[in-house]
């Protein structure tokens, strides 16, 4: 997955692109750890209410 | 969030990048967790990350300085407008293109239209990136 960098709260990090619906499924599912600088960023069309 | 081993805090992020909501994810639960938002953004948990937060995809050390303050001068060297530091200018040619992008696309309301309103601003803005700022002195 692509990785990009981002800021907030006052700080960067580096975190994995999930933008395709199997993306969005796996998700962090597996992960045994993350570090405190990463994380991971899902990007969905539009604005609307969703469950997660 | 089922399968998923650590806690985390899980963000919702709406158009405007802000923090619209934030759910302490347990590990391996299966409860749905509601929020509004085009992005929902995983960290581990206890980021300190607020409502209201915006979210950022240029890192500080990127940017100008907001205290930096700018002038844009007239072919006189006179002050025509003073500016926070950082702000962007578009020249009038590439205004002139961006709204007959946008005028077609608002037109046809067709998607390609609006992708390549979209393309052509991310050109412009590459070219904004990727120019060497010119500065002169002015006459004050």
């Amino acid at each position: 997955m692509k990785k990009i960098k981002i800021q907030i709260a006052g700080k960067v990090y580096t975190v994995e692109l999930a933008e395709t619906e199997g993306q969005h499924e796996s998700g962090l599912q597996g992960r045994k750890e993350l570090k405190d600088n990463e994380g991971m960023l899902f990007v969905f069309d539009g604005n609307e209410s969703r469950s997660f | 969030m089922k399968d998923t081993d650590i806690p985390l805090d899980i963000i919702f992020i709406n158009d405007d990048l802000e923090v619209t909501t934030i759910h302490k994810g347990k590990p391996n639960s299966i409860e749905l967790l509601e929020g509004e938002g085009s992005y929902v953004l995983e960290l581990n948990q206890d980021s300190g990350v607020k409502v209201g937060d915006e979210l950022d995809f240029e890192p500080e050390n990127k940017r100008i300085k907001k205290t930096d303050k700018m002038l844009v001068l007239d072919s006189g060297g006179e002050v025509q407008m003073e500016l926070d530091g950082g702000e962007r200018i578009f020249s009038r040619k590439h205004t002139k293109t961006l709204i007959q992008f946008a005028k077609k696309a608002a037109t046809t309301d067709n998607e390609n239209d609006y992708k390549a309103l979209g393309k052509r601003m991310f050109k412009f803005l590459d070219i904004q990136s990727n120019t060497t700022p010119e500065y002169v002195e002015s006459k004050n």
